[in-house]
């Protein structure tokens, strides 16, 4: 049976103009999903009719409350949240860090979290369901030196899913963290190949990650079924 | 706009009497209590309610108002206090809005 467009489960996710954040949108938009997808920069659209994108900046508080006061005018719900956009600065030691640039990691990997989870627990309450995944990263357990921007930015964003978490349960809300191992992505880019090398060691598995592994995770986390799976971080690769 | 405004806030009520208040349903008038000792309300009762009315404004009245900030809290009487209180702040958020 085919669904019906208005039935479609809606599906939002931060940072879809590439990397797996546009992997992740094209996969839930070819497998039934209605999927709201946002970006800083301009981007060509993915050509589907049950994709939709908004230039948002996460970090920007108006910004965020209006995407959703138009997601709740348009679709009512959102059943489940990926928030995945982030940056990763090249790699500076703390002393040789910014101000600047570690106020953006925050604010666009943490604050952005913050503020999106905050405003979609609004609309799931009210439909008594939701699923929120947050990303994270192996860098939190491996604590590499010249990452502590975003290395604490994710942290940030372990802690703010467990407490979220014990807040929703109530409203039929999880909220979970998938951290995957280093994927082949332009977030990767500015980190050297045998730094990236010598972190993968400390994993089980001991190649990049792929999307596919990524998808398997949303997919368990998010069955209805997974109501008792909260507060919970998943890593991925055998970190 | 003050009775759209507490009709909206009625409707939000009558809403959460549904669904998550069904054993201690609020009654609805403007002296109810929403938060504190004397309102029938628990933490996650009010969290429903504040969501519903945020919702309900902005779909009845098209005005987007956020109750729930630090502005709401450091209120000398805090706008959660009774219905009465809480459709005076939307109002005041209402006009502000209005007024750009």
């Amino acid at each position: 049976m085919k669904l019906k467009m208005d039935n479609l489960p809606v599906l939002f996710i931060t940072g879809t103009s590439k990397g797996i954040g546009n992997y992740l949108a094209k996969h839930y938009a070819n497998n039934g999903y209605q999927v709201i997808g946002c970006s800083r920069s301009k981007f060509d659209s993915l050509e589907m009719s049950n994709y939709r994108h908004f230039e948002v900046d996460v970090s920007i508080e108006k910004d965020v409350v209006s995407l959703f006061k138009d997601i709740a005018k348009t679709y009512k719900k959102i059943d489940i949240v990926i928030n995945n956009a982030a940056v990763n600065s090249t790699l500076s030691m703390v002393a040789m860090t910014s101000f600047e640039k570690m106020k953006s990691t925050m604010e666009i990997n943490y604050l952005g979290t913050f503020l999106v989870c905050r405003e979609a627990v609004k609309l799931m309450v009210r439909n008594k369901f939701g699923r929120i995944i947050n990303m994270s990263s192996m860098a939190v357990k491996h604590e590499v030196s010249g990452e502590a921007g975003y290395t604490a930015s994710k942290a940030a964003v372990v802690s703010l899913s467990r407490v979220l978490a014990k807040e929703v349960y109530p409203f039929g809300i999880t909220c979970n963290v998938i951290a995957p191992s280093a994927l082949d992505t332009d977030l990767m880019q500015s980190i050297p190949k045998d730094a990236l090398k010598d972190v993968l060691k400390r994993n089980a598995i001991l190649s990049l990650g792929e999307p596919s592994d990524i998808i398997n995770a949303i997919d368990w986390i998010s069955k209805p079924e997974s109501h008792s799976i909260t507060g919970q971080v998943i890593y991925l690769g055998g970190v | 706009m003050k009775e759209k405004i507490i009709k909206a806030v009625y409707s939000s009520i009558e809403e959460i009497n549904k669904t998550t208040n069904q054993e201690n349903p609020l009654s609805i008038g403007l002296t109810t209590k929403l938060f504190g000792g004397d309102s029938e309300l628990d933490s996650l009762g009010l969290i429903s309610l504040i969501v519903a009315v945020e919702q309900r404004v902005s779909e009845d009245l098209n005005i987007s108002v956020t109750l729930a900030d630090d502005r709401a809290l450091s209120q000398e009487v805090s706008p959660f206090s009774s219905v009465q209180t809480l459709v005076d702040y939307i109002i005041v958020l209402a006009n502000e809005a209005k007024n750009g």
